[in-house]
């Protein structure tokens, strides 16, 4: 049972952290994107270019930990089993 | 992989603890919605969908190109637009000579996206929420840029594993050959990741809220972002593999960015 605990708190922890870390590079990036746009409006088109592609790159590393999330989930019994076994018990 | 050893280990806890009818329904009720992952028939699924996004189009080519007039109008006109801004795409990333693989990154480019928009669609899955349809994209563009790479330097293509320093070459080749092979990897995921998650939040939208079948219609703006950006990433970022395959050692362009995109 401890198996199960374990794995719903790294299911609903693993994606939250990547969250964080992603949120704090993505701001990282749209700072560097606004202050670049702030010194020189006339490169706007080629700064938004590179900023949405590297937003696409770092949040790309939070799919990567949802993806893990979606495979630990499937590991998971379902809810009604689990209710189901302790009231029996 | 799959359930069973979910249902392995429920079975050894339970047998454990209690005497009582092991639940056979944790195998099923586990992955509830979208269970592609592990049954055979559910994947062709995901390949129907794909070949539907590559029949649309065939049919949306061949109808844009009957008739070609100097100055386009309409479709042709739309689709010349589409195709400016895909060639340049090479161009923008490793200069004139992107041309030549301009029309292999265009064809990621409008067969991912076409895919991921049928997903929108009611009634319509994305062929690319399958991890069996964007890991193939993604061989197969790890398979081509290896061919650039050999087509443009022959076999001196392998020294670009081997780092900066010859001296250091037996500590950086198993290095860069890793990152090399990583790369389908990342790109596959990333692909699979976002348009497998949008089904997803759909889903848990559309089952938390059955009375207001409307709700999840609020994901549709950020859903036709991420739509088409991952297809702009996914064929960015094989222009990007290319440009780093085939690049002459003459000037060391600066793509430092690039090397780190993974």
């Amino acid at each position: 049972m401890e198996y199960f605990a374990a794995l719903a708190l790294a299911i609903g922890l693993g994606t939250a952290f990547a969250a964080f870390g992603c949120g704090i590079g993505q701001g990282n990036a749209v700072r560097g994107a606004l202050e670049g746009l702030a010194r020189q409006p006339e490169a706007a088109g080629r700064i938004q270019t590179l900023l949405i592609i590297g937003l696409a790159l770092i949040e790309s590393l939070t799919i990567y930990a949802l993806v893990f999330g979606f495979l630990l989930y499937s590991k998971l019994p379902a809810t009604a089993d689990v209710l189901s076994k302790i009231v029996t018990k | 992989m799959s359930e069973l050893s979910a249902h392995e280990n429920s079975g050894i806890l339970i047998a454990q603890a209690e005497h009582s009818a092991v639940p056979t329904t944790t195998a099923e009720k586990a992955p509830e919605p979208a269970e592609g992952g592990s049954e055979e028939p559910g994947q062709w699924v995901f390949f129907g969908y794909g070949f539907l996004a590559f029949l649309l189009l065939t049919i949306l080519a061949i109808i844009g190109t009957r008739k070609l007039k100097l100055v386009p109008k309409g479709l042709q006109n739309f689709l010349e637009m589409v195709f400016e801004m895909l060639y340049g795409i090479p161009e923008m990333v490793m200069g004139p000579r992107g041309r030549e693989y301009a029309p292999f990154v265009s064809t990621y480019f409008l067969f991912i996206v076409t895919m991921n928009l049928i997903g929108l669609l009611p009634f319509g899955k994305a062929g690319t929420a399958s991890l069996s349809v964007t890991l193939g994209l993604a061989v197969v563009a790890f398979v081509m840029v290896q061919y650039y790479g050999f087509k443009t330097h022959g076999f001196r293509y392998l020294a670009h594993f081997a780092g900066p320093l010859p001296a250091m070459a037996v500590l950086i080749f198993p290095l860069e050959i890793a990152s090399e092979f990583i790369r389908p990897v990342s790109l596959s995921f990333r692909l699979f990741g976002n348009m497998y998650g949008e089904e997803r939040v759909i889903s848990a939208l559309a089952h938390l809220s059955p009375n207001f079948p409307i709700v999840p219609l609020f994901m549709l703006p950020l859903q036709l972002l991420t739509c088409v950006l991952q297809g702009y990433v996914f064929a960015l970022l094989v222009t990007v593999y290319i440009s780093l395959a085939t690049e002459k050692h003459s000037e060391g362009h600066a793509e430092a960015s690039a090397s780190t995109a993974h």
